[in-house]
């Protein structure tokens, strides 16, 4: 062994020492810098493998930086989960605040709004009352407006923010690149590296609290770090940028200057407010638009079926909805193929309690037409087909109409129907004077003077004034008169002449009263009339027949079978749901009974028929008229109001329901239930009457000169039917008019608008007109219909009302700030582990760096003493020699 | 596991930070003694006073809406008490002209004091609400429902309408009842023929006089569903004079040979019994109705009345027909006190529903504030308690800090 061999050792440990010492000082001054990881010189003992002992001190292999790259990777990974979730619930706790202050409360302008109308409707001719009804609708507007803007604003400040946090990725994307280049060179040269993989870590930390990313090693050193669902962000040294598009959308710029791909960015600060404004902020504006139309179009809609103070209906309290410039502005053309189409497009408001809160796309497909529109809350196809060259075309879905007008469709256009989000924007108050408040109801009733009993009729409810009844100004078309023809039955009139009421087309006669409670006075406004009188089935037989006694004689009616089925509003099809089968010769009232015992269907039937041109010689055989077997002579002379005094002095043909009434030319001729009319006529062969039929088709009867030998007729009557909506009654009848019903009965809307409520004990003879409400000023039934607006369930399926939507769309906020508060804790605390756990691999403890300062002190002063023991070793050796 | 010094200055940190937090939100609520702020503190508890507070709102309003029914149901009663009380002084009267002693002169005054009262009757009639409109026009109010026509007949100008106020989900009370119902549709003692003009166009004045049964027994063969007296053109009369026509309604078969009967203002026209003219200027094509009726207004009672004890003869025939009168008008005046005491029951029981569902609201509105209370209001005691708790906790991790912070190796070098 030589001596300088131990002078090298002492030396080497110095050195060693030194290095541990200055990289010990490393540690502790940079305690506190973010992102450092502690180092470690590693020691290695020296040897060689020739001659002597191998002993050469200690070697300095390397400054290693102590770091777990899963450790790392996992706190970039918490990272982003908790920013994004202290993103989102810092949005969300804005949007919560605003929408649980009470100043702004739409729940507030709710109950003002109705209040002031109930007020309205205890004072209906007071002008300060009616004036507070538009003040507190502008009120309820204004809210809407407030909010809607306050939560447009957040929406702006949180695109500025993406913005912002888009501009810190690319600036963090680049100075990754950056050190990427670095590094590799570095690697090169062989250079010390830590400095540099730290400064890269906490980048990628930084980044990771931005976006979501995934990385992958490349070489030794370098790193590939990904976005997405695996768009390249960094590549070695090269690099992308990330964009927001005009729509709001993230976006990576593609290779040299091609068209950027969208990036899903779940992650991070930029993943949270993206998601805030796509779950959340987007949703509530469309949930409040929706709120906002709904509202304006129901009110609307009611408001229209009142009648001001000045006797008109109710024009629009809101907004239309309808508008030209909202129609049009609610589609948007979404992509290049529907910039260059030439189609014009609308969206009208239809139905506004069925609306939802979502956003459509429309698209078409090929340059047919074929479309199909999609509802983008929950992907589903709410429509789809061709639209064909025929224009202009309605598509309907959701309460919405799209219509689709001329010009030409480019394959591929995509259109964006944005009805919701506008909603707020088309509301607005449009009546401006209180006057114009429609809260009265368009019809009173009157009861007849001379009415015996004590039958009272009110209006119940308004359904459509759409219908013609509502078409006339200050009057109705027609006004009614109500009838009754009997203690348990009515008709109903049309009353244009009062005195003189005439039948309403389609008639309404024999409808049933059951006395007790209140009783609905018409048909409701579903159902579906039918009359059937049959083509020609009651019509007269071409010859007359002759009959030597007053025995019944048939009717013309021939057989046939009515078939009652359900239709399936959706698919068409139809349910069988019974028949019956009419007998050769029935009478209208025994069909009308056998069609009352079918489920959905409630019968009447009557029989008319009319007798003219009455004569009578005067001499010989006297005029005699038989009216169902009833003999009816007439004295010389007589006229038809003769013939008419004598049926209804008939006791037998009242409590048969039989009537006449003559005005001196005519004599009309009713059975009230729909039994058969038969009529046998002798005379002599000069004597006769004429007899016409309800279509006005009509027949001699003439004397046949002495002994009982009569010229006979029987008529039978029409039925009258109302069926419930979606039923159809069909008839086998193979002979047009050889049954009482055409082959398909047409079956016309039984309702006429409205619908009353009769109460009471009406009497024969009484009757009831329906006017237009022109003088009622302090009708309030319209107010109580819009009062009742407030508590009635009828937004959406299940229906809720109006304050439980907005409460709804409260408690929605309320609910997901609450749970991504929760959520924002728990990523919290699991982000405070992956630190501590990055912290215990790689922090700094300057306990454990005093020590080992003391530590390579110690081995500094102890190899500096090995040199010096060498010199000794010399200074001895050399003494020695000397 | 091992600890690095940063690591652990910062947890301490964090946790203060989170105490803190704890400690600013119990004292926030009990400055402002809710419990939570928004619905995300507490998203069940929020919907639930939401409701609540709604609920409130809706009973709040129907008990506004009691408040102005029973202002409107009072006038109305203090209306009805007072007609009331001039039907009993004209009942009163009404006997004492029954008094066969009574002279010619007698009857007269009579007749004076109860026009008076009749005058005093309709003006209450015509009662005015706070609002301007009239009490008893039905839903008509902009007009006075009582008028006198040129030919001295009472017409009533409003509607059957009854207006309605809600109360309660279910509930909406009638706060009117029409001058129809109170003052014209009322019993008569006997059969009665009644008039009226059928919605004639401008332009004609005619008027029809009250029409009056003047022979019982030709009365009973009076048309039912009335008669109407119809103008007819000029030309139908050989010089070209006003003429018209009497048919029946039923059937427009003219009665008694009334055909173009040339017309003369005034002049008493019979038909079946019943006597009646036509004032005015009437044009071709109006029309007059003439019914027979079992109800008389108490005001056309009173025109009869008054009119018989002016002008019936006394002695003789005269007597009998004034005896009858005196007894048909009390038996009218009876029936009419009637019809204003059944309206007033029927206010007396408007005004006990109000009061049931009133004070049903008032015990439902207190329990929902109690509950809301439940849910939304501090516990004081507990508030204050877990404050305390708090601060303590705040205050040793503060000092348990600063112990552990101070050490350091550094000092022993």
């Amino acid at each position: 062994m030589s001596n300088s061999s131990l002078i090298n050792i002492g030396l080497s440990g110095v050195r060693a020492h030194q290095q541990a010492l200055a990289t010990t000082g490393q540690n502790i001054t940079n305690a506190s810098t973010p992102g450092y990881s502690r180092q470690r010189v590693n020691l290695e003992a020296q040897v060689t493998t020739g001659a002597g002992t191998g002993m050469q001190g200690v070697l300095v292999q390397g400054v290693e930086r102590i770091v777990d790259e899963a450790t790392l990777g996992q706190l970039r990974l918490d990272t982003s989960s908790s920013a994004r979730l202290d993103a989102l619930s810092e949005q969300l706790a804005q949007v919560d605040l605003l929408l649980a202050d009470e100043a702004t409360s739409l729940n507030r302008g709710f109950d003002a709004f109705f209040a002031a109308l109930q007020s309205a409707a205890s004072s209906p001719t007071s002008l300060p009352g009616r004036q507070l009804v538009l003040s507190e609708a502008e009120g309820l507007v204004m809210r809407f407006q407030s909010l809607d803007g306050r939560l447009r604003e957040q929406r702006a400040a949180v695109n500025r923010q993406a913005q912002g946090e888009i501009d810190a990725v690319n600036r963090l994307a680049t100075s990754i690149g950056e050190l990427n280049a670095r590094l590799t060179g570095l690697e090169a040269q062989d250079g010390n590296t830590n400095a540099l993989l730290d400064q890269r870590d906490e980048l990628l930390r930084q980044l990771a609290e931005r976006v979501d990313v995934r990385t992958v090693a490349e070489g030794k050193l370098g790193m590939n770090v990904f976005v997405g669902k695996g768009q390249a962000l960094v590549v070695g040294a090269t690099v992308r940028t990330l964009e927001l598009s005009a729509s709001g959308a993230v976006t990576v710029s593609g290779e040299a200057g091609g068209a950027g791909l969208a990036v899903d960015v779940r992650g991070g600060s930029l993943g949270g407010l993206l998601g805030f404004r796509e779950q959340t902020l987007d949703p509530v504006i469309n949930d409040l638009g929706r709120l906002a139309l709904a509202f304006a179009g129901t009110v609307n809609e009611m408001h229209g079926e009142g009648l001001d103070l000045r006797g008109a209906y109710g024009g629009n309290l809101f907004a239309d909805l309808n508008a030209a410039s909202a129609v049009d502005n609610r589609v948007v053309a979404a992509n290049q193929m529907a910039n260059a189409s030439t189609v014009t497009l609308g969206v009208r408001i239809e139905e506004p309690t069925a609306l939802m809160a979502s956003e459509y796309r429309v698209r078409f497909l090929d340059v047919g037409g074929t479309f199909e529109v999609r509802r983008e809350s929950d992907g589903t196809v709410v429509a789809n087909g061709s639209i064909g060259a025929a224009r202009p075309q309605a598509v309907s879905f959701d309460g919405l109409s799209l219509e689709i007008g001329e010009g030409e469709i480019r394959a591929g256009a995509d259109f964006r129907v944005t009805a919701a989000a506008l909603g707020v924007n088309d509301l607005g108050v449009a009546l401006r004077d209180p006057r114009d408040l429609a809260l009265a109801g368009p019809v009173a009733f009157l009861t007849g003077d001379a009415n015996q009993g004590s039958g009272q009729i009110a209006l119940s409810t308004v359904d459509d004034v759409g219908t013609p009844l509502f078409s006339g100004t200050g009057e109705l078309l027609p006004p009614l008169l109500v009838r009754f023809t009997a203690d348990n039955r009515y008709e109903v009139l049309d009353a244009t002449d009062r005195l003189n009421p005439r039948p309403l087309n389609p008639p309404m006669w024999g409808l049933p009263f059951v006395p007790g409670g209140v009783q609905a006075l018409l048909p409701d406004a579903d159902q579906q009339l039918i009359v059937a009188d049959g083509q020609d089935a009651n019509a007269l037989p071409d010859a007359v027949a002759t009959s030597l006694d007053l025995g019944a004689v048939a009717n013309a009616v021939g057989s046939e079978t009515l078939r009652l089925s359900r239709i399936d509003p959706q698919s068409g099809a139809a349910t069988a749901l019974g028949s019956v089968a009419i007998q050769p010769g029935m009478s209208a009232r025994a069909v009308a009974a056998a069609l009352e015992q079918l489920d959905g269907v409630s019968a009447a039937a009557r029989t008319e028929l009319t007798i003219s041109n009455l004569r009578d010689n005067g001499i010989g055989e006297p005029l005699t008229v038989a009216v169902n077997g009833e003999r009816l002579v007439l004295a010389p002379g007589s006229s038809l109001d003769d013939l008419a005094d004598a049926i209804s002095a008939s006791a037998t043909l009242r409590d048969a329901g039989i009537r006449a009434r003559s005005d001196g030319t005519t004599l009309t001729l009713t059975a009230e239930r729909g039994d058969d009319l038969s009529l046998h006529v002798a005379g002599d062969v000069t004597d006769g009457i004429t007899v016409s039929d309800s279509r006005g088709a009509s027949l001699d009867l003439d004397g046949a000169g002495p002994g009982d030998v009569f010229a006979t007729v029987s008529v039978a009557g029409s039925v009258r039917l109302l069926l419930e909506s979606g039923l159809r009654l069909e008839s086998d009848s193979a002979v047009p008019g050889g049954g009482l019903f055409s082959a398909a009965p047409v079956a016309q809307p039984a309702g006429l608008g409205f619908q009353a409520g009769i109460s009471g004990r009406p009497r024969a003879g009484d009757t009831f007109e329906i006017r237009f409400n022109d003088a009622g000023n302090l009708d309030n039934y319209n107010a109580l219909a819009l009062a009742e607006l407030q508590v009635r369930a009828m937004l959406g399926d299940p229906p809720i009302s109006f304050s439980e939507a907005y409460s709804g769309i409260v408690e929605k906020v309320g609910i997901r700030t609450s749970q991504t508060r929760t959520d924002a804790q728990a990523a919290e605390a699991l982000l405070q582990q992956s630190v501590a756990r990055r912290e215990s691999v790689s922090g700094v403890n300057l306990d454990e760096e005093a020590a080992n300062l003391i530590k390579f002190e110690q081995g500094y002063n102890a190899s500096a003493r090995v040199v010096s023991v060498a010199k000794e070793i010399f200074d001895v050796l050399l003494g020695a020699v000397a | 596991m091992r600890i690095s010094t940063s690591q652990m200055h910062s947890q301490s940190v964090n946790q203060m930070l989170d105490l803190q937090r704890q400690a600013a939100d119990t004292q926030n609520q009990i400055a402002s003694g809710r419990k939570y702020r928004t619905a995300a503190d507490d998203p069940l508890g929020a919907l639930r006073v939401e409701r609540l507070n709604r609920e409130l709102a809706v009973r709040e309003q129907y008990q506004r809406n009691m408040d102005l029914a029973e202002s409107e149901l009072r006038l109305e009663e203090a209306s009805l008490d007072q007609a009331g009380n001039l039907l009993q002084r004209v009942r009163e009267l009404t006997v004492q002209a029954g008094n066969p002693v009574n002279s010619v002169q007698d009857r007269a005054f009579i007749a004076a004091e109860i026009e008076t009262r009749m005058n005093e009757l309709m003006a209450l009639m015509n009662t005015r609400l706070a609002s301007g409109d009239y009490l008893f026009g039905g839903n008509v109010g902009g007009q006075p429902p009582f008028v006198r026509d040129a030919a001295g007949a009472i017409l009533y100008q409003g509607d059957e309408g009854q207006r309605a106020v809600q109360i309660d989900g279910a509930i909406r009370l009638p706060v009117n009842d029409s001058g129809r119902r109170l003052f014209v549709d009322i019993p008569a003692s006997r059969t009665t023929a009644v008039g009226y003009a059928a919605d004639n166009p401008p332009g004609g004045s005619g008027a029809l006089t009250p029409p009056q049964v003047v022979d019982r027994a030709a009365f009973e063969a009076f048309p039912d569903g009335g008669v109407v007296i119809e103008f007819q053109p000029l030309g139908d009369d050989p010089d070209g004079l006003p003429n018209f026509t009497v048919r029946r309604i039923g059937d427009n078969r003219v009665v008694g040979g009334l055909e173009n009967v040339r017309f003369e203002a005034g002049a008493a026209v019979t038909v079946a019994g019943v006597e009646f003219a036509i004032e005015g200027s009437p044009r071709a094509g109006d029309r007059f109705v003439v019914e027979a009726t079992d109800k008389q207004g108490v005001l056309s009672t009173l025109d009869v009345l008054i009119g018989g004890l002016r002008s019936l003869p006394a002695g003789g025939v005269g007597d009998d027909a004034y005896q009858e009168l005196i007894a048909d008008s009390l038996n009218n005046i009876d029936n009419a006190m009637g019809s204003i005491l059944e309206v007033r029951s029927e206010i007396g029981a408007r005004m006990g529903v109000m009061d049931s569902v009133r004070g049903l609201h008032e015990q439902v509105s207190e329990l929902s504030r109690s509950v809301k209370s439940g849910i939304e209001d501090v516990d004081f005691a507990k508030a204050i308690s877990d404050l305390n708790q708090q601060t303590l906790v705040l205050q040793a991790a503060q000092q348990s800090y600063v112990r552990v912070s101070r050490l350091s190796l550094f000092d022993a070098i």
